[in-house]
């Protein structure tokens, strides 16, 4: 018999289980059902409500106990979904649209099975469907998924191949887990891993990202987003939450209220290194959630000495003191930077750059230049306090839904309200006009912090934009940007709450003043008690995530060189790999491979007295008795007949009659015992 | 279930010897190769280990581990369970034709933890006995039913043990050289009635009772192995004779005569005519009666019990093939 045959042996039984097990099917069907859950927000939604219906179909089927549709028609289905997701993805080959078709034909391969063989190909694809999960996210909730999702898989397959036709048994389970675990530990430990990903996920912009220009003019209204844009931790000082600025773009080339990144390519600036190293620094190390932009948010003042990395490869550092992923951030990536506390200077500017940032729109409305005229100081210091004065005394209002305003006169003179892209705008501009270079950063300010960690979070809703305007030294040669924020002077509680004040202040009659900020925080609809828990779970998701990040082959290397192996390469790792599982093979065989220490204590003595006949040639035949063998030993040994009677008796009564009296049994025992030894 | 379909219990004991004497191959040689679903899954792990790496992404990564994981462990587990059985013996017991016969083993498992999930079964029939579970440190006895096919007398070299418990992901299978006869005997099969009863039926009620229950006593013959206890004469052993038979007058029935002449007239086919002497055999032996098989080109066979019915059936089961 080959081996194709012995296959088909068992899988015959096993359709057998399959085909009259009702209940593995139902099983196997809420598996699938299970995957496509997390798949609901990544497929096209036509394709969710298609594999619903499938698996409802199989469901129906196994309730109606019918015959399942026949085998072309489900063929035919599921080449229909396929021509289906080609044509809501214009591709088969992406990850989305593979996704989808996965989907479709793991639910198209539930509903014809009803073979063993099936049922194992629609296990798989579940698998297959849960991994295309992961790559969708990786959070803490995904893991907890895993987990679950895993522990069922593997407990249906345990299902399908019973260690007995009736009985299942639940030590199989703890076993075989028992056995995963430490495997499953070395794998993750040993198996070297790739720092580089050389694929790259393609997703579709998200819409709460950042982008590389601003127009607050055309947005009558700011979403506040609580989604996630970064963690950060300190390592050494903290800064007051009002003084966290992180820097993402710069945009120097303006239309008014429009502002975009500059076409020019400007060389780096030349920083004034002595300067730099007088400054205190804040190192941190930054937990990037993927906006699907290069920007890495660095917290201000850019050390221009500190190049990020991110997953091995240096950031780019451009021009105003920004720094770039080299490729389109699509994961989560972290990285660690340090901040100086002082602004450094820098030589003075190039022709090029003094160009670019006092560049102003061809249409200039008239008012806005005669206010730049009127504004004007002697020094640019004068300049900016008399910017900052006239801002504070025009009453301007701070809205997250100031309307639309569509021109800078619109805003600066008839509606007076806007949030602080309005006001970076505005205000860079207006420096421009006076003859101060200025420039528009764009990033985030502000971060709550999560008491249980020690960490900060930053929030889609603490996105911000600030001018930066160029003061030089006294003695001209030198200068630095210096960060200008009006809406510091509009409104400060926005820089010392955050944005999220003003979505409620907005929702308060006006002249109610809330200055409690406990007040405030209570607003969260689960009380104090639901801010600690949504600190604890988003602590353990940042633990999570930074364990997942961290896990790489560097830090592989340096886990190994603690055992005192150096600059380990990759093929090293792998033969730890093969040497670790080599050995763990070799425990588990012989683990469960160990037999039973108690023997009987009389077969162990009868085996010895065995032992003594058959070196005097006396062998006990496997058929032969212990009466006949002792019978045969006496007719050869007549000299030792008493003896050998004398032990038969004792043999037969330890094993076969005196059974359960203690006290009797030992004492017969240990007559048995003297008397093999004085044989 | 008839007594000549179950398997004999001290037969299977004596054969633990044969099987430790004449085993070629090592009974401890446990070979094992990935099931084709097992082959499957390892593929999958591997492309997503692949795709994990491709990433960068840790959870892929953790995921595919898991899947090896399960893949090694399952490897391991798999021929464990078959580590440490021994087959002491094995039989098939003879069955009637296109009707299940019972295959019995005991298969020794000299672990201290139980065994999960083994199936066997002689090397040419194609459905096992089913996954089994053996106690730890002692003989146990596992019994199957299998469909049989044709008459006759046959043989089998080898049983094996095999498993792919836990996960379906392997398969491990054990060899042991085990010559073994088995017989199929004609499928129990016709309406005829006994041809005494036909005669009797022709002479029209001479004999209203022809079976009689009459309990003159004849005279005693030997016991024979197979003879019903119940015709024991036991007065007799008591005095210290030999184990006797009374042989009764039953009301006179005349000896059975199952000729397969005799039903040259009926049109039945010669697989027909062997399955309705087959259904007379059983039924005779049932009523304890004398019988005399009669086939061509064979000496008759006259006598009554288990015994006898047994030789009859074996004779019914290799007419007419080359022995």
């Amino acid at each position: 018999m080959n081996r194709t045959n012995r296959h088909s042996v068992s899988e015959r039984v096993l359709d057998r289980n399959i085909v009259w097990n009702k209940p593995i099917q139902y099983y196997l069907s809420a598996l699938v059902a299970l995957q496509l859950i997390p798949l609901l927000s990544v497929v096209p939604p036509w394709v969710s409500v298609a594999a619903f219906a499938l698996v409802g179909w199989k469901v129906w089927h196994l309730n109606k106990g019918t015959r399942l549709p026949p085998k072309n028609i489900v063929t035919a289905i599921s080449a229909l979904g396929m021509v289906g997701v080609a044509l809501t993805k214009h591709t088969l080959i992406g990850e989305d649209a593979a996704t989808a078709s996965l989907a479709i034909i793991a639910c198209c391969k539930l509903l014809e099975c009803n073979r063993y063989r099936d049922t194992m190909v629609t296990l798989v694809l579940c698998f297959v469907l849960l991994m295309t999960n992961l790559l969708v996210s990786q959070g803490l909730g995904t893991t907890i998924f895993l987990a679950i999702d895993v522990l069922l898989l593997v407990q249906f397959l345990l299902q399908l191949h019973p260690s007995n036709t009736s009985l299942f048994s639940f030590r199989v389970v703890g076993k075989l887990l028992l056995y995963i675990l430490p495997v499953w530990v070395i794998l993750f430990t040993v198996f070297p891993r790739f720092t580089v990903g050389f694929w790259r996920r393609e997703v579709a912009v998200s819409q709460n990202s950042f982008s590389d220009e601003m127009n607050p003019g055309v947005i009558s209204q700011l979403a506040l987003s609580d989604e996630l844009a970064f963690r950060v931790q300190f390592s050494k000082v903290t800064p007051a939450p009002s003084t966290l600025y992180f820097r993402g773009g710069i945009l120097a080339s303006t239309e008014g209220l429009h502002w975009m990144k500059s076409p020019r390519r400007l060389e780096l600036e030349d920083w004034v290194h002595e300067d730099i190293e007088k400054s205190p620094t804040i190192p941190y190390d930054v937990f990037l959630e993927p906006m699907f932009q290069k920007w890495l948010f660095m917290l201000d003042y850019f050390d221009a000495r500190d190049i990020p990395e991110v997953r091995g490869n240096r950031a780019i550092i451009v021009n105003g003191g920004i720094a770039e992923a080299p490729a389109t951030i699509q994961a989560r990536v972290n990285y660690s930077g340090q901040a100086l506390s002082i602004a450094p200077s820098q030589e003075r500017l190039t022709q090029l750059e003094r160009q670019t940032f006092l560049q102003t729109p061809l249409k200039l409305e008239s008012e806005v230049a005669e206010l730049a005229k009127n504004l004007q100081g002697k020094t640019t210091g004068d300049s900016i306090a008399n910017l900052f004065g006239w801002f504070r005394s025009e009453k301007f209002l701070y809205s997250l839904s100031p309307g639309a305003t569509p021109t800078m006169s619109a805003f600066l003179f008839k509606s007076k309200v806007g949030f602080c892209e309005h006001y970076a705008a505005a205000g860079a501009l207006l420096l421009r006009l006076m003859g101060v270079p200025a420039r528009v950063v764009v990033g985030f300010q502000g971060a709550e912090r999560n008491d249980l960690a020690d960490y900060w979070i930053v929030k889609m809703k603490n996105a911000h934009a600030w001018i930066e305007a160029w003061i030089q030294d006294a003695d001209a040669k030198r200068g630095h940007w210096t960060r200008l924020d009006l809406t510091s002077v509009v409104a400060p509680m926005r820089l010392t709450m955050g944005a999220e004040f003003f979505s409620i202040a907005s929702q308060v009659p006006s002249g109610v003043n809330i200055s409690n900020i406990d007040e405030l925080q209570d607003v969260n609809p689960f009380g104090r008690f639901g801010t600690k828990a949504a600190q604890a779970i988003d602590a353990a998701e940042m633990q999570w995530i930074r364990f997942l990040l961290a896990y790489d082959f560097e830090f592989q290397q340096n886990l190994i060189s603690r055992f005192g192996v150096q600059h380990a390469t990759r093929l090293a790792f792998f033969l730890i790999l093969a040497g670790a599982l080599g050995a763990l093979f070799l425990i588990l065989s012989v683990l469960s491979r160990r037999r039973d220490r108690k023997r009987d204590p009389v077969l162990k003595e009868w085996h010895k007295f065995c032992a003594k006949l058959a070196k005097k040639g006396l062998v006990r035949a496997v058929n032969e008795g212990p009466v006949d063998f002792l019978a045969r030993v006496s007719v050869s040994q007549p000299t030792r007949a008493k003896q050998i009677s004398e032990l038969r008796d004792l043999f037969l009564s330890l094993r076969y009659r005196e059974q359960g009296r203690g006290q009797q049994l030992s004492e017969l025992l240990r007559r048995f015992r003297s008397a093999v030894r004085r044989y | 279930m008839w007594p000549w379909t179950k398997a004999k219990e001290k037969e299977l004991k004596t054969m633990r010897d044969r099987i430790r004497a004449r085993s070629n191959s090592n009974p401890e040689k446990i070979y094992i190769v990935p099931t084709r679903a097992g082959g499957f899954f390892l593929f999958t792990t591997l492309v997503m280990l692949l795709i994990g790496s491709g990433y960068s992404n840790n959870l892929v990564n953790l995921l595919a581990f898991f899947m090896f994981s399960l893949v090694f462990v399952s490897m391991v587990m798999t021929q464990l369970q078959l580590k440490g059985v021994l087959v002491e013996s094995a039989a098939i017991a003879p069955a009637f034709a296109s009707s299940p016969s019972e295959h019995s083993a005991y298969l020794k498992n000299s672990n201290s933890a139980e065994r999960w999930g083994i199936e066997m079964g002689f090397a040419q029939f194609k459905d096992g006995s089913g996954p089994k579970h053996l106690k730890s440190l002692q003989t146990n006895r596992v019994t199957w039913q299998q469909p049989m096919g044709k008459r006759g007398k046959f043989e089998t070299k080898r049983f094996e043990l095999y498993s792919v418990f836990p996960l379906g992901l392997f398969y491990a299978w054990k060899v042991v050289d085990l010559p073994t006869t088995y017989w199929i005997y004609p499928e129990l099969k016709g309406s005829l009635p006994m041809p005494q009863e036909m005669s009797a039926v022709a002479a029209e009620g001479q004999r209203k009772n022809p079976i009689g229950t009459g309990d003159d006593f004849r005279g005693h013959r030997k016991f024979q192995k197979g003879d019903s206890s119940r015709q024991v004469d036991w007065k007799a052993h008591a005095r210290g004779r030999p184990l006797l038979i009374k042989e009764l007058n039953e009301g006179d029935p005349p000896d059975q005569i199952f000729d397969w002449r005799a039903l040259d007239g009926t049109g039945l086919t010669d697989e027909d005519r062997l399955s309705q002497i087959a259904a007379w055999v059983q039924e005779a032996y049932t009523r304890e009666m004398n019988f005399t098989l009669r086939l061509p080109g064979q000496p008759d066979r006259s006598g009554k019990g288990y015994e006898h019915a047994t030789r009859c059936f074996q004779s019914l089961a290799t007419w007419g093939m080359p022995s």
